[in-house]
């Protein structure tokens, strides 16, 4: 994705997946957590009073990490995540992404921080809210996304 | 960034009260980051981002040539492989998480809101080591988990260079049980 293809407004298209015991204990184990309330049933349910496992927040980002990274391709910085988790995470879920662009702030060399404001919900219900920001390359920009100065781009984020 | 004097809560214990505002450095020891951790972390969310499957993809100034891993993961290189809480001489990255749980006899504790800036690209190979910062406490309240208060941590991530690699804002949820009180 190009800074010049992106505007206000557009949606990110919807990514549908149903939530498994696997994807929440890899998604655990994968990032060092093993707070037992990611991959432990009794505990949850009989202790935490969660209902079930639930996802842990490095794995909800990294799924939100996916959905904005598969919309915005490879060249795409990933810059800034920010999520508030309303409700659960649990197997069985059937989760949906939706996405939708709310800031486009141009930078230098055709470079652009684009913002995304993005739903995670299980039918009615929203589980978590994020925002993301993402710097896309300009068809013709001779620099990396990379290059930009990563504290001076705050004012731009989310 | 909050002020410390307006987030000190009088209900609190003295000690925790003394921790706000206070900075921890997380002493792990050298805990490189690794291709397969990130492989295991991409596998977990489906996720097939070119970008991390070749080294010197970024292409730019930082680009070290070595393979670079997701951004998200930034703050999990400084949790402990075993999920073992170490001494608190070693000090982790949810130091201040688990010090209050213990503190305010709140067993359990989940994240409500969680913010990270990623300045840098971390790349296989990299030790990154982190700062924490405990901002404030809440007063106690009760919702549908059971009883608890909510706390704010900052912590800043650095790789060994020195060099600031990303920023995380975090609020915890601690509580405990409706029965349990």
């Amino acid at each position: 994705m190009f800074s010049e293809s992106v505007s206000l407004g557009d949606d990110l298209p919807v990514l549908q997946h149903k939530v498994t015991a696997k994807d929440v204990v890899s998604g655990a184990a994968a990032s060092r957590d093993w707070q037992p309330l990611h991959h432990d049933y009794p505990h949850a349910v009989e202790r935490a009073g969660t209902g079930n496992i639930i996802m842990n927040t490095s794995t909800q980002q990294g799924w939100v990490s996916r959905y904005a990274t598969d919309w915005a391709g490879p060249a795409a910085r990933f810059f800034a995540i920010s999520i508030k988790m309303k409700s659960s995470l649990c197997p069985g879920d059937e989760l949906s992404f939706s996405g939708k662009i709310n800031q486009v702030s141009a930078l230098a060399d055709g470079l652009a921080m684009v913002n995304l404001a993005i739903i995670m919900s299980v039918g009615d219900r929203v589980a978590t809210e994020a925002a993301v920001s993402v710097i896309l390359p300009g068809k013709n920009s001779r620099s990396s996304v990379w290059d930009c100065a990563g504290e001076s781009l705050r004012e731009h984020a989310l | 960034m909050s002020n410390r004097s307006e987030k000190v809560i009088s209900d609190l214990p003295e000690e925790v009260q003394s921790w706000i505002g206070e900075t921890l450095t997380a002493k792990l020891g050298p805990l490189p980051v690794e291709a397969g951790m990130c492989v295991a972390f991409t596998s977990a969310t489906g996720d097939k981002n070119s970008a991390y499957f070749q080294a010197g993809s970024l292409a730019c100034d930082s680009d070290q040539g070595r393979r670079h891993v997701p951004p998200v993961m930034l703050p999990i290189w400084v949790r402990s492989l075993d999920g073992a809480r170490p001494s608190i001489e070693e000090q982790q990255a949810s130091e201040f998480h688990f010090r209050l749980k213990n503190a305010l006899g709140l067993p359990l504790g989940i994240v409500k809101e969680n913010a990270v800036y990623f300045y840098h690209p971390v790349e296989v190979g990299d030790v990154i080591s982190c700062q924490q910062q405990l901002i404030e406490v809440t007063k106690e309240r009760t919702n549908r988990l059971g009883i608890g208060r909510d706390w704010l941590i900052h912590i800043n991530y650095y790789r060994e260079d020195g060099t600031l690699m990303g920023m995380e804002s975090m609020r915890l949820f601690g509580y405990k049980k409706a029965e349990q009180s």
